[in-house]
């Protein structure tokens, strides 16, 4: 059975616009699952549904038993500027009401399980955008998640850290098991990390094409034909999805 | 512009104006009463130093005062209207009102209600100092990052810790920038109280009434020397808040950024 089922979920914003229309997506316990689409497709609203930040006005999002525990990270960092590495990594744990030294204990643990080990003082002004980035994932890894969401954390970031920050989390994530919803417009990006990849129609968005990706571990899967052909499958379908307005 | 020129621009133009001033009243024989020479201000300041002394402290002590209860009340009416819009919506206008009534025209009716001197000028001092501490700490308290408002959702964050761990960090910037406006506006809230209470007896003995008495005894150089007190007081509070401000901030927010970026 499927950790997380999403059926017939459709959504609408206050003033109207349909941003969703009938999404039927699975998430299996162990997988990574990219949601690709243009922007505007919904797609980052369908992972607010999921977080629970907002209520779809249509269909059911359901967790396998009890819901899991969940990390998540943003397009932005998000980090309290006034607040150091260590203070804002266990910064989940602190709002659980959990002591001092177990939250930096584990916000240690963190920080050095995504390499930021010796910021652990700097405020994000000190810090640059890749760097940023590594503690918003290390905040989002503190709390010992079964499952993580990500809106598309890698996006504004350059190309060079962009592609080590894929590496990395890909590595992260089948160590520990992780089930990853992640939310992309790349394409390369997409069927780099993935096991499937839902590509999405335009707005209102709905999932138009599902996509197992046959992949190889380690850094060599980047430069393999199979790759390639994958990438080039995954771009035409997209294009379809997007319609010949596109 | 070398930093060392821009910091001695300002006083090289004092000095010039000062020169041209007392060549002014050594040549055309201006006497003392009309207007007074800057040698004769200076030695006003010094040979009335003790009386001086005594109001610029009486002055600071009210306009010190108001600032910190502003500062109080501010935040904390700015805090109970970030919990409750109908408590905001109550109260928020009759806060503005208080604003935009001159302190003129109100300080007459504060001197029938209450006894104390020092409580009159306190309370005129505070309602001109009040209200950009509580409006910007009501716009501090809404400028809080988006995401980070849904990650303390997200995390189930009580409405105790998302005030203290998110609103009011994010309120300081803010909140500091409105205790900047509003210390010189409470020296000014203080001068102007000891200038509507001096009417009555026993009342101020603050600068503001230095000048009052002196001006009555045709005592000029005392009244630039007073003047000249409160001008540099206000010079001082202002240093004072934005060293304090810039202290603060420095590490993290962009308005305190080192001067070496922003002259690059």
């Amino acid at each position: 059975m499927s950790l997380l089922r999403i059926e017939g979920v459709g959504h609408r914003f206050a003033a109207g616009t349909a941003a969703l229309a009938g999404v039927d997506l699975t998430l299996e316990a162990g997988e990574f699952l990219s949601i690709l689409g243009p922007s505007g497709c919904g797609k980052s609203t369908l992972l607010r549904l999921v977080m629970g930040l907002e209520r779809p006005t249509a269909g059911r999002i359901l967790w396998q038993g009890a819901q899991p525990r969940i990390g998540v990270v943003f397009q932005d960092p998000t980090l309290m500027p006034w607040a150091s590495v260590i203070d804002n990594v266990a910064l989940p744990l602190r709002l659980a009401g959990k002591g001092r030294a177990e939250r930096e204990a584990a916000a240690r643990a963190a920080i050095a399980l995504v390499g930021l080990d010796g910021f652990e003082a700097a405020v994000p002004r000190e810090l640059s955008g890749g760097m940023r980035m590594r503690a918003s994932i290390a905040r989002a890894f503190v709390g010992d998640p079964q499952v993580l969401l990500m809106d598309e954390p890698f996006a504004a970031l350059d190309e060079i850290t962009r592609l080590r920050l894929d590496d990395e989390l890909r590595a992260l994530c089948r160590r520990k098991g992780l089930a990853v919803v992640f939310v992309t417009h790349s394409v390369f990006e997409s069927v780099y990390l993935s096991d499937r990849v839902a590509v999405m129609t335009g707005r209102p968005g709905r999932v138009a094409d599902i996509r197992a990706i046959a992949r190889e571990d380690g850094a060599t899967f980047r430069a393999s034909p199979a790759y390639a052909r994958q990438c080039a499958e995954t771009s035409a379908s997209l294009a379809r999805a997007m319609g010949p307005s596109a | 512009m070398t930093r060392l020129a821009g910091r001695l621009a300002p006083l090289l133009f004092a000095a010039l104006v000062l020169y041209g001033w007392e060549t002014l009243v050594r040549v055309k024989g201006l006497p003392p009463y009309i207007l007074p020479a800057p040698s004769a201000i200076a030695a006003s300041l010094w040979t009335d130093r003790a009386i001086l002394a005594i109001s610029l402290y009486v002055t600071l002590k009210i306009t010190f005062a108001a600032l910190l209860t502003s500062a109080v009340a501010g935040l904390g009416l700015a805090v109970l209207f970030r919990q409750s819009r109908w408590i905001e919506r109550s109260l928020y206008p009759y806060a503005v009102i208080l604003q935009v009534t001159p302190i003129v025209a109100i300080a007459p009716l504060i001197l029938i209600y209450v006894e104390d001197p020092f409580m009159v000028m306190l309370v005129c001092a505070t309602i001109v100092a009040f209200f950009p501490v509580l409006s910007n700490a009501m716009l501090g308290l809404r400028s809080v990052d988006p995401g980070l408002e849904d990650l303390f959702r997200l995390q189930g964050a009580s409405r105790w810790q998302r005030l203290w761990l998110l609103q009011l960090p994010s309120a300081l910037p803010y909140y500091l920038g409105g205790l900047r406006i509003a210390g010189g506006l409470a020296l000014i809230g203080a001068v102007v109280a000891e200038f509507v209470s001096s009417t009555t007896a026993g009342g101020a003995t603050g600068l503001a009434w230095r000048i009052i008495e002196a001006g009555q005894r045709l005592n000029v150089p005392r009244m630039f020397a007073a003047l000249t007190l409160i001008a540099l007081a206000g010079i001082a509070i202002f240093g004072l808040l934005t060293f304090a401000s810039r202290l603060i901030l420095r590490r993290w927010h962009d308005s305190e950024r080192s001067e070496d970026k922003e002259e690059s």
